[in-house]
């Protein structure tokens, strides 16, 4: 299992992770189109102190909107690529990883499973071979550039309301926060605020919900869970992005003011 | 292999959105073409529900989509007179689709494909398109690979040629595919009058309302009619015709509305809404010759029998031309401002116009509600309003009018509101408009029964109230109130969807 990798890097972190540190191979090249270029810069420089040992190369890839010339590009290494390749068609879109595989379908592909998380690489005729993915919180923050103690730090951006966790049996990757109703113990006090609390939760609210956005932009909005927890009033409640998920164990049957 | 000049498509179904499948079947050329249903033994509802929104796109009409006899809420076919045809299009030719149900990728699926064959790959997970390259590639095949782009072109995955798709998919098709709702709209947007509406005069009032020059701007469209300024009307039209200006905007329409495809639903929804409407002399006028029999029907007690009748009134009632063409205005579940079509990005802008200065945080959560129900994966929610401000605002983007002349108004919007620069203002006062009532005891009522004939969500109701001109704030104590009496449960925790009340026995 030496054969080189070949890989998209996508919003997600988790999966190139999981590929560099696992032992699947030890020459990895990593692809990325102009809108990744600054989180494939930090998971370059995550690689260049973490994975000396490893041949690890970084290709830019034309904006994901002109799909044809990103096809060029792909023509282009896949035909100075003599050697098999191992495919990982976990990451990025479509037109970016599938032309790799339409100008190599020989190539053995790998993908990445979650639950327990695990590499699974088919090679044609040959019986599944599963790897198995160790990771840590500690090292999925540290390859965006994120570092966790108390509070989340990345350079000057400091974010003490949202706590990350990651679940080595599943593989997932969550952050939360918890809404202002929650954090102060009050949210049987929903329909009871005067207007004056009611502005304080929304304006807390509101900046744990754009904490998690903020996240999301290096995280990627399907490279993890998003979650705020507790008692959220409208319209904070109302107009959450699909992928923040709003938590709440209700006690009590709610009533409109 | 397939004759030498025959063409086959193989595409898998997306259960999730069957509109990428849907464009590779309209844009692809082929002679036979098989879908593949990955799976289908674990569908869920919706999975189902999106099959057969997609072999009724295939037929061109979702006239008869609902066809279930036993269906609770009364069956009752499209009569002409409440069908207009333009909510349809062209249809497919359905022989020459196969739906295949496969339990996974399998290389013998594909042991009858041939050199001319097309493999469209936009549908389907990663790892299903990897096993079908490879499967293809096992079999000499040699078939192309393609893929639907969001921007409208066919990308041959192989040599990376784009051809820009020809006949693509009609925002009344999209919504069908996405959502399950007929279209319905009168008018386009016209880059012409959109362009007139960017440089007419703007003033801004003393409350701060930035408003046309009404009487420059009627004749500058040559307008034989006065504009009123009062209502808000003018806004849907400003606001429609700059984005049609807008370079990648291929699509527009002003105050699409969105109908229920069952017949028996929509028609027995817009009883109701006749019904409460009748309060006015407009409606009272139109339906002059109906008020009795509408009133005798709303007298019927007993739910099942005042549903059968409503059905037979709508069914067999002889409406002139004027009186149908009222009726199929208040068919709709959903109305939408503006809508506008970005060919480029694949984005749905759906607007709410609100000719003010200041917009209730309501307001933004309900556009943004609406706009991802009709258009859950491209959706963009829009308000325009006659403010000076520009931002993204609850995931909405507030937009003052006049910065509509730009067509990159949208990725300029600042995170922070910018001022829109005050225009030499002629002080015009705009008088306010009366405040909203709540509605009686006996108005909630009928409004629930259009929501138990045609349900919809919590934000919806709330926005068919104050369309009926009520006050919605405090209405869901008052409907709780109302429930023993009417035989109803409330479920709080599903507001967000349409089967938030749960109507008892049929009382």
């Amino acid at each position: 299992m030496h054969a080189p990798v070949v890989a998209i890097l996508g919003d997600s972190t988790i999966p190139a992770l999981s590929l560099v540190n696992s032992e699947i191979s030890d020459e990895f090249f990593f692809f990325y189109t102009e809108e990744n270029k600054v989180n494939a810069g930090i998971f370059s420089d995550y690689c260049k102190a973490t994975h000396t040992s490893k041949a690890i190369h970084f290709h830019l890839l034309p904006s994901i909107v002109k799909a044809g010339d990103i096809i060029g590009v792909v023509k282009e290494f896949v035909s100075a690529i003599n050697d098999n390749m191992i495919i990982f068609v976990t990451a990025g879109a479509k037109q970016t990883i599938l032309p790799f595989l339409i100008h190599s379908p020989q190539s053995t592909v790998a993908s990445l499973l979650h639950s327990p998380p695990r590499i699974v690489i088919h090679d044609i005729g040959e019986e599944s071979v599963t790897v198995e993915v160790n990771l840590t919180l500690a090292t999925i923050l540290q390859s965006r550039g994120w570092s966790y103690n108390q509070i989340l730090r990345k350079g000057t951006i400091e974010i003490d309301t949202i706590i990350p966790s990651y679940n080595t049996n599943t593989g997932k990757l969550t952050f939360c926060g918890e809404s202002y109703l929650k954090r102060n113990g009050t949210e049987h006090l929903i329909h009871k605020l005067n207007r004056s609390q009611k502005n304080d939760a929304k304006e807390a609210d509101q900046t744990t919900i754009g904490a998690l956005l903020q996240i999301a932009e290096d995280f990627g909005r399907n490279g993890a869970e998003y979650v705020i927890d507790g008692a959220l009033r409208s319209p904070n409640k109302a107009v959450l992005p699909y992928y923040v998920r709003h938590r709440y164990q209700r006690n009590h049957h709610e009533e409109e003011e | 292999m397939s004759a030498p000049d025959h063409r086959t498509l193989f595409t898998i179904f997306n259960r999730n959105n069957p509109s990428p499948t849907a464009r590779a079947l309209r844009n692809l050329s082929f002679e036979s073409a098989f879908v593949l249903i990955v799976d289908e033994k674990n569908f869920n509802k919706k999975h189902r529900e999106n099959l057969k929104r997609l072999k009724t796109w295939m037929t061109g009409s979702p006239r008869f989509h609902v066809k279930q006899k036993n269906n609770p809420h009364g069956f009752m076919e499209w009569p002409d007179r409440l069908w207009k045809d333009e909510w349809s299009w062209s249809a497919l030719l359905e022989k020459n689709i196969q739906f295949l149900s496969v339990k996974e990728i399998d290389i013998s699926t594909f042991e009858s494909a041939g050199q001319r064959d097309i493999v469209d790959l936009t549908s389907g997970t990663k790892k299903q398109c990897a096993d079908i390259i490879r499967a293809i590639d096992q079999l000499g095949a040699n078939a192309s690979f393609v893929l639907q782009t969001r921007n409208g072109h066919t990308l041959n995955l192989s040599s990376g040629e784009e051809l820009k798709n020809t006949i693509p998919l009609s925002f009344r098709e999209r919504v069908w595919l996405s959502s399950g709702y007929i279209v319905d709209f009168t008018l386009r947007g016209e880059p012409k009058s959109g362009k007139k509406w960017s440089d007419c005069v703007k003033e801004q009032t003393k409350s701060g309302k930035i408003l046309p020059n009404a009487t420059e701007i009627q004749a500058s469209l040559g307008l034989n009619h006065p504009i009123n300024l009062e209502a808000g009307y003018w806004l849907e039209h400003a606001v429609t015709h700059m984005m049609s200006s807008w370079p990648q905007i291929s699509e527009s329409y002003i105050a699409p509305r969105l109908i229920n495809p069952s017949c028996g639903r929509s028609a027995g929804a817009c009883f109701f809404t006749i019904s409460a409407s009748l309060k006015s002399r407009g409606a009272q006028k139109m339906m002059s010759k109906h008020v009795k029999e509408i009133q005798r029907i709303g007298t019927i007690r007993d739910f099942a029998e005042k549903s059968e009748a409503v059905l037979r009134f709508m069914r067999d009632t002889e409406f002139s031309k004027k009186e149908s063409a009222y009726v199929i205005d208040r068919l709709h579940s959903i109305e939408f401002d503006a809508v506008a079509f970005d060919h480029d990005s694949g984005h749905v802008y759906a607007c709410e116009c609100k000719s003010m200065t200041s917009i209730t945080n309501g307001v933004l959560s309900r556009i943004n509600s609406i706009t991802k129900l009709a258009f859950p994966t491209y959706g963009t929610s829009i308000l325009v309003y006659a403010g000076s401000a520009s931002a993204t605002s609850y995931g909405v983007h507030k937009i003052s009018w006049p910065e509509l002349s730009s067509s990159t108004v949208l990725e300029d919007l600042p995170l922070a509101g910018k001022t829109y620069p005050s225009a030499k203002s002629n002080g015009t006062q705009i008088q306010s408009t009366n405040r909203p009532i709540a509605p009686s005891q006996e108005q909630l009522g009928e409004l629930l029964l259009i929501l138990r004939k045609d349900p919809r969500d919590y934000v919806n109701f709330l926005k068919l109230l104050e369309k009926n001109g009520f006050r919605a704030k405090g209405t869901l104590k008052r409907i709780n109130q109302m429930s023993e009496e009417l035989g109803f449960t409330i479920d709080y925790d599903r507001r967000d969807s349409q089967d938030w009340i749960i109507w008892g026995s049929e009382k």
